[in-house]
């Protein structure tokens, strides 16, 4: 069954008295001074609907919804990519991934694009991430513009890299004077699922097979959970082969379970079964995040740094007949969370509906800083973080290396399936979908898929919008 | 009080932003730990730390005080002593899993597998032949980036990535 797009909120009237709206517009609306430092916290693959202050029921992420009370919380953000290299791109250059690169195994960021740790370290920031490998390992080029680069954690959590970048706050000179920078990274709720004791089956009902049964095998098993197509498990078909097929929903299981002798359909207890495993990665990471917090309160960074909490993209868990996150745009795999904390927690509870995109953050922040080197001054999510109005996006343009290709708008999504170089989308033909090697998919407000297909074609075309 | 006092008094109290109170290491994790306490009665005990096993530490190792209770300071120290990827396993009381396509590589292997894998990707994508199979699996069970046999692979990739105009990555040999 396929997520209900949700309507937004209506912006939540304020609760307090007029004074303090008066004292707001007179008073604390100037821009925030540039912070000593920024931290901009990934955790990879992390849905934003898993977070109580994003609507999560389970009670799995108590630091998290903590730190949003004391953030600007932008509830409708989407990512630009739905897997971890072209989504992190699209964040560090503030670019839609294709206008960067083919999205392929071999995407690389132009060494001439700018990115958010080069316009920072030339302006004598001291830039630094500590990442979890995998995607963002050295070899795609992410490091570009960072003077530090550490990826050595492979496939690794927060729990790792956290603790590396408090070590090197502590071995850095903050006598230097110089800002810094620091990107930190983990796959904590990255497939495989499984996390250490007891974040692991400590969100499982207790079953008598637990450990033997197919969903938890897929649940530690790394990558296991990509194989999951159309509701069945296929361990024996390469990733090449998978990755070698268009059109998932339509082709996918067909094909696999012709290909693949081994293939066996997960039953509904598998999948609660790593539904409940994905939510112990939850805890997991939010543990980890807590702990780091920790580790920055510890020494007096939080009234003096702004740190930002992201994730690259969510994660199918099922509701599509598949998991992991290539295989489609839906919400799951593109609405994530962005929380933005002001040194000392200013403007802390602030909720924004508007319609923000992963591409928006790196301008955001360097314009907090007084810096234009990825957009003009004044950007309308710096605005809005320091308290004026936010209206959003009409649409956020989300991208997949499956042919995908996604316009999110405020109650409606557009997406298109089997876009390809092979296969230009134009004008012309999405006035005539379905076309030979093209399907689209409307969901949500009819009345807002004119302005997507508008927003689709607009994007597609050379020179057009971000 | 005049009202150009009460209003600078209001300017004040409304941009002063509340104090957030302190991030502390077992106020993190003590919501994670009433988790656990299956029977709410304020304790962690041996029976319920049990239920959720996962080749972890066994209790009498966690409970660092040895009084019974798994207490927030204690997980603390449960979670930062774990490593984060090489618990992999059925429950300690089950035998593991051994070969097949269903054993997982350990953390180190699987970085070796995804660069050699990644970079022969890139080479057949533009029609150039990829690294013989028996090789990267020599590669990567040795879960080193400079070992021999990784190595070895990389130099049959080299003179084809180059041939590309692509710049050599920077972090391999």
């Amino acid at each position: 069954m396929r997520p209900p797009i949700p309507a937004l909120g209506t912006p939540r009237a304020s609760t307090g008295p007029l004074w303090c709206i008066i004292a707001l517009t007179l008073g604390c609306a100037s821009p925030v001074s540039s912070s000593e430092g920024v931290i901009l916290i990934s955790l990879d693959t992390l849905r934003a609907d898993h977070l109580g202050v994003y609507g999560g029921s389970n009670g799995l992420t108590p630091n998290l919804d903590r730190f949003a009370a004391e953030s600007v919380v932008f509830d409708q953000t989407y990512a630009a990519a739905n897997e971890t290299l072209y989504s992190h791109a699209a964040l560090f250059t503030g670019q839609a991934p294709s206008r960067l690169s083919s999205l392929s195994r071999h995407f690389a960021i132009p060494t001439e694009a700018p990115t958010l740790a080069g316009v920072l370290t030339a302006a004598g920031w001291d830039t630094a991430g500590f990442v979890a490998g995998g995607h963002l390992s050295r070899y795609f080029g992410l490091n570009a513009g960072f003077s530090t680069w550490d990826d050595a954690s492979a496939w690794g959590s927060l729990h790792d890299t956290g603790p590396k970048a408090l070590a090197w706050l502590d071995a850095r000179d903050s006598k230097n004077g110089r800002p810094f920078f620091i990107f930190v990274h983990g796959y904590d709720t990255h497939d495989r699922y499984l996390k250490p004791t007891p974040f692991g089956y400590a969100f499982t009902a207790p079953e008598p097979d637990v450990g033997q049964s197919l969903g938890s095998l897929i649940a530690r098993t790394a990558g296991a959970a990509g194989h999951v197509i159309d509701g069945v498990y296929s361990p024996s078909i390469d990733d090449e082969a998978l990755l070698g097929l268009e059109h998932p929903r339509f082709d996918r299981g067909r094909g696999i379970r012709t290909l693949d002798p081994d293939a066996k359909p997960l039953s509904p207890a598998d999948i609660v079964q790593l539904n409940a495993v994905y939510d112990g990665s939850v805890a997991w990471a939010d543990a980890c995040f807590g702990l780091f917090m920790a580790g920055l309160d510890a020494r007096g960074l939080l009234d003096r740094v702004t740190v930002i909490v992201l994730s690259d993209h969510g994660e199918e868990l099922g509701e599509a007949g598949v998991f992991q996150h290539r295989y489609s745009l839906d919400d799951a795999t593109t609405h994530v969370p962005l929380m933005v904390r002001l040194p000392g927690g200013a403007h802390g509870g602030r909720r924004l509906t508007g319609l923000t995109s992963l591409v928006d953050v790196a301008p955001a922040i360097l314009d907090l800083q007084g810096y234009q080197g990825l957009g003009d001054a004044g950007h309308p999510v710096r605005d809005a973080i320091l308290g004026r109005d936010y209206p959003g996006r009409s649409s956020v343009i989300s991208e997949g290396a499956l042919h995908l290709l996604s316009a999110r708008g405020p109650h409606a999504r557009l997406t298109l399936e089997g876009v390809s170089a092979e296969n230009p989308l134009a004008a012309s033909l999405l006035a005539a979908i379905p076309v030979d090697g093209v399907s689209l998919r409307a969901e949500g407000d009819p009345e807002e898929i004119p302005a997507l297909r508008r927003d689709l074609v607009a994007f597609r075309t050379p020179g057009g919008p971000r | 009080m005049n009202r150009h006092a009460l209003a600078f008094l209001t300017l004040t109290v409304a941009c002063a932003p509340a104090a957030p109170t302190r991030w502390t290491e077992a106020d993190a994790l003590a919501p994670h730990r009433l988790r656990l306490d299956l029977n709410h009665d304020g304790r962690v005990t041996k029976d319920e730390y049990e239920r959720t096993l996962w080749r972890g530490p066994d209790f009498a190792s966690a409970d660092l005080d040895g009084d019974g209770d798994l207490s927030a300071p204690e997980l603390v120290h449960l979670v930062q002593v774990q490593s984060s990827t090489a618990f992999d396993g059925p429950p300690a009381a089950e035998p593991a899993p051994s070969g097949g396509p269903h054993s997982a590589p350990d953390a180190d292997q699987e970085h070796v597998l995804e660069v050699l894998v990644l970079l022969g990707d890139a080479l057949r994508s533009h029609g150039l032949p990829g690294p013989n199979p028996d090789a990267v699996a020599a590669a990567v069970t040795t879960g080193d980036l400079n070992s021999p046999e990784t190595l070895a692979v990389l130099d049959t990739l080299r003179p084809a990535w180059l041939g590309q105009g692509w710049a050599w990555p920077a972090g391999l040999p």
